[in-house]
């Protein structure tokens, strides 16, 4: 007879029990049975082999910022905390990659790179308390990926417990590999639903010496899109090119008197910047700006701050989708939106990574007493409806929790389930980890 | 193995036609190769047509237990697309372009497109693929993508698998699926199978489609040429330009021994005298090039630069990719044999492992050229030789393992883009423990539950671990008992040749490759156009 499952986990780190303790960590209102933070990634692993022998269902947790993502757990049994794993363990600015544990928070990653001039090219929402397993686990990203790249395009290499209970490590320290299988890129955006990330390598970016915002203002979406369009597809290689209604300008502090915003994100050297804002100032005149202005200093680092965060906005009851379509589309999609808000009676606020085809929508109620399911249904089909023919995908990453219990928040699964089925069967075979909150109720 | 059955011949030709089906002795001995050294043939060789016959291939396959090896160009240096039995599926017919979008950026292609034909089709619209192997002239993208390929202005833009959005692949059950997403990859619902898939070495599955993101051509470009004493020197340079937080986009060095075998090729472009020279490309818009220009001139003189030549026309910048392009090529006028290495370390720490790659060549007595990816930390080591003087091999084999455990030990890898294949498979255990090849197998398996895709490829046999390992212990066994010599030579050849044993490395005559061959132009004349040096031959080296 084994022991019982806490008392073999009480020797692996801190182990909560108490419900005071365990309600801040409840997903979709589901509180877990016992919340660990193991002292070590052994420790993690460990714990994740006992929860195993168990039968336990374990739910990776960081900081929480991202917890409503996903569909509602069928089990929740161990929070698995890993916000003591802080550590930054190998920096060397020169060869540009850092090793830190996935328990670090990004801003305390970026704060010791950027005492070197450096910094790491990810810029999802929540980024003051976003850990990075957590920025993985969800593949967020932000402006700059137009850029840098998003996640995948970073790691170079990761340690993971696995549901075994052991420590596997895949890819290495290096900026370039391709000795092994790339299994990095199967954690990026997985959920934590195929193991535990406890240790990543990234590579990093000097800080550009220049950065600078020239923002556009247009009467019509097909003109903002289209200069979007022409930053984006330029040799001018900018940073981030954003697309903005006007509730997402008032949002992140800018005037709203036009309905469509274009920001153009410059950064390089002096030279550089100076080029890339002339250029687009003087096409935003050409493609019929309404108004055109530049920022620097704090206000431009203010405002990327506001439009980072932004996709990130909580809205209770309300309903936040990310959609996925090919760039061109996005006019398309951003019309039917506003008909699908007007038609649930649901503010919106939309913003697009222009150059990425990623959108954000975010839809909440008139009266402020949350969108009636019926309605916040109706929203997420009129997406789809646009959205999926193509090919693109929508995620419902916010919504009442009831909602949950009619959909699939990652949308209809494609022709490629049946891999992903096989690789959690794989990976997790008595499905412990958060089971059912991924696409599939994998 | 068994008899070839004819029926299996009959079989696959019904299914594209007979002159698509190669089977016979002197038709597989062209597909019984690739860069690499070893060699294998197939039971046949299938050139599809579509999707649809690699299904009907592959079910075939399923039906006769026969395994399925998939090759492109054969331009691979790791033995990826050598078969020992089963069906090879030759990509030359599907080569086509099925889409370009460049208001989105993107192409979609068959797998047996050669990688510089997308680039030199697009180039009129401002557009291109940014990675570029040395083979680029000849290697196809389906190739590329099994391979996760790379290339001098990857440092910059990233290897394949940052460039691939999607794929179309046959699985080794016959299904079809679409992997990865419309918009960037990674962003389907779901698992990003692409990028598990990108690099997996022909061992997961069959590409029929490949959707690639395209960039546009650069505005402005400079080239630099910059020549050192020694190549301490010039590897000092390659990390003080990263250091600088300047990231070229590509940082190329190549040392005398290398040069000396480009003008014996023909190409008079480089010092004679030179220690190692470094081949640096910046691109950007032309606000702010001149500058950085000056800086990095600047970095390479503070380390001892003798010159810094700024190319000044296409064709001095042409001349100059043609030659680094070239350059393995080129080594085989040195000897008959090469055996080309690919291992990978931190930047900081190149001139440390250049020197192992010098100490190596002295304790073996084996000339080795140093062509690298230096901005990446990429090092192409090539250790030229003559499989007919006896031992020869041998010493190739211990001068190899040598300079990949100093990889493997200060924190680098084996390859950064050639891939594992049968070439490097014995070192595997060097890097990954129990664990971390459990996790790669029920990757495999989640595919190919059969192991049917290119079996016998990338995973380490028994033998093979035992062999490195006991590499590995007789190293120890030096620095911790220096006393008995003999007890140490007998002990260091007993590691020999087991690691010889357990590694393929039976000698290659390189095919001579004419460096002055003609030049491809990538970019349409008067366009910035850089790189896209091509060689003559069909069999291109790709470091």
């Amino acid at each position: 007879m084994t022991a019982p499952l806490d008392a073999q986990l009480c020797t692996l780190g801190r182990l909560d029990v108490a419900t005071a303790q365990l309600a801040p960590l409840a997903i979709d209102g589901r509180r877990p049975t016992l919340a660990l933070s193991p002292d070590s990634p052994d420790a993690v692993a460990a714990a994740v082999g006992i929860a195993a022998e168990h039968g336990a269902a374990v739910s990776p947790y960081g900081s929480g910022t991202k917890v409503g993502m996903g569909n509602s757990p069928q089990r929740y049994d161990v929070a698995l905390r890993l916000h003591t794993l802080d550590q930054v363990l190998e920096y060397e600015p020169a060869d540009l990659t850092v090793t830190v544990q996935a328990g670090i928070r990004l801003s305390a990653v970026q704060r010791r790179l950027a005492a070197e001039g450096q910094f790491l090219a990810l810029d999802p929402p929540h980024a003051g308390e976003a850990t990075i397993g957590g920025i993985l686990a969800t593949n967020a990203s932000g402006p700059s990926r137009l850029l840098y790249g998003s996640a995948r395009d970073l790691v170079l290499g990761m340690r993971f417990a696995t549901a075994d209970g052991e420590l596997a490590k895949t890819g290495g320290k290096v900026v370039k590999n391709v000795v092994g299988y790339d299994l990095n890129k199967m954690h990026i955006g997985a959920l934590g639903t195929l193991g535990v990330l406890v240790e990543v390598t990234f590579k990093v970016a000097p800080l550009p010496r220049q950065e600078r915002t020239l923002w556009a203002r247009f009467a019509g979406l097909a003109e903002a899109h289209g200069f979007s369009g022409r930053l984006y597809r330029s040799q001018l290689a900018p940073r981030a090119v954003e697309l903005l209604d006007a509730a997402a300008a008032r949002q992140c502090g800018l005037p709203g008197d036009d309905p469509w915003l274009v920001l153009l994100h410059a950064a390089g050297s002096p030279a550089t910047v100076a080029r890339q804002v002339s250029d687009a100032a003087q096409w935003a005149s050409t493609d019929g700006a309404t108004g055109c202005g530049q920022l620097d200093g704090d206000a431009h680092a203010d405002l990327w701050t506001a439009v980072r965060a932004l996709p990130g906005t909580s809205v209770p009851d309300g309903v936040r989708l990310k959609i996925a379509t090919l760039p061109t589309e996005i006019v398309a999609v951003w019309e039917v939106l506003e008909r699908a808000a007007r038609s649930a009676d649901a503010t919106l606020t939309r913003l697009a990574h222009a150059g990425s085809g990623i959108t954000y929508g975010l839809f909440g109620a008139q009266n402020g007493h949350g969108l009636d399911l019926a309605a916040a249904a109706t929203i997420v089909t009129a997406a789809q409806s646009v959205v999926l023919p193509s090919g693109g995908s929508v995620v419902v990453e916010s919504c009442p929790v009831a909602l949950k219990r009619h959909l699939d928040v990652w949308g209809p699964t494609r022709d490629d389930f049946p891999l992903m089925q096989a690789l959690k069967a794989q990976f997790d075979p008595q499905g412990l980890f958060n089971p059912g909150r991924f696409l599939g109720r994998l | 193995m068994a008899e070839l059955v004819p029926p299996l011949i009959a079989e696959l030709e019904r299914i594209v036609g007979p002159a698509n089906v190669l089977w016979r002795d002197n038709e597989l001995i062209s597909y019984s190769y690739d860069g690499s050294i070893d060699r294998g043939r197939p039971n046949a060789v299938v050139l599809p047509g579509s999707a649809a016959d690699v299904v009907a291939i592959v079910k075939v396959a399923q039906r006769y237990d026969l395994p399925i090896v998939a090759r492109g160009a054969g331009t691979g240096l790791s033995g990826g697309a050598i078969a020992h039995q089963g069906i090879m599926l030759g990509f030359s017919r599907m080569r086509r372009i099925l889409e370009v979008d460049t208001d989105n950026m993107r192409a979609t292609v068959e797998p047996g497109l050669v990688n510089l034909d997308l680039s030199k089709a697009i180039a009129s619209r401002g557009f291109y693929y940014a990675p570029d192997p040395s083979s680029q002239a000849a290697c196809t993208l389906g190739g590329n993508v099994a391979e996760n390929s790379g290339g001098p202005h990857c440092l910059a833009y990233g290897v394949t698998t940052n460039h691939v959005l999607g794929l179309e692949v046959v699985l080794p059950n016959g299904q079809v699926m679409h992997l990865g997403g419309v918009s960037m990859a990674g962003e389907n619902a779901g698992y990003d199978l692409t990028g598990a898939f990108v690099g997996s070495e022909g061992t997961l599955g069959i590409v029929t489609k490949i959707t690639l993101r395209l960039m546009p051509l650069p505005e402005a470009v400079r080239t630099l040429l910059a020549i050192f004493p020694t190549i301490d020197d010039a590897s000092r340079t390659v990390s003080a330009v990263i250091a600088a937080g300047i990231i070229p986009a590509a940082l190329e060095m190549m040392d005398a021994l290398t040069i000396q075998a480009l003008q014996r090729a023909g190409h008079q472009g480089l010092p004679a005298d030179a220690g190692a020279v470094l081949l640096i490309e910046l691109e950007g818009v032309d606000e702010g090039m001149a500058e950085l220009a000056a800086v990095v001139e600047g970095i390479c003189r503070e380390h001892n630069a003798r010159d810094v030549h700024l190319a000044t026309t296409a064709e001095e910048r042409t001349s100059l990719w043609k030659a680094r392009k070239g350059a393995l090529g080129a080594l085989g006028q040195l000897a008959p044999n090469y055996y080309l290495q690919d291992g990978v370390v931190p930047r900081t720490l190149l001139p440390e492992v250049l020197q192992t790659v010098q100490a190596a060549s002295e304790k073996y007595d084996l000339p080795i050229a140093n062509v690298a990816h230096a901005g990446d930390g990429n090092l192409h080591p090539c250790i030229v030789f003559d499989e007919r003087i006896p031992g020869q091999t041998e010493k190739v084999i211990a001068a190899g393992a040598d300079i990949l455990w100093k990889c493997v030990q200060v924190g680098g890898t084996l390859s950064g883009e050639h891939g594992v294949g049968l070439e490097k498979q014995a070192y595997m255990s060097w890097l990954f423990g129990p664990a971390d090849f459990a996790a790669m197998r029920r990757l495999k398996r989640a595919f190919d539950p059969d192991g049917r895709l290119n079996p016998g490829k990338v995973f380490p046999t028994e033998e093979q671990m035992a062999a490195a390992e006991a590499w590995v212990q007789r190293e120890d066994g030096a620095t911790e008992a220096p006393a008995d010599q003999e007890d140490l030579a007998r002990q260091e050849a007993a590691a020999t040749a087991a690691l010889a044993a357990a590694t393929t490395l039976t000698a290659k005559s390189p095919a001579a490759v004419p460096v002055t061959g003609p030049v491809a132009a990538p970019y349409p004349a008067g366009s910035t156009g850089r790189n896209g040096a091509q060689n003559g031959s069909g069999q291109v080296p790709n470091a």
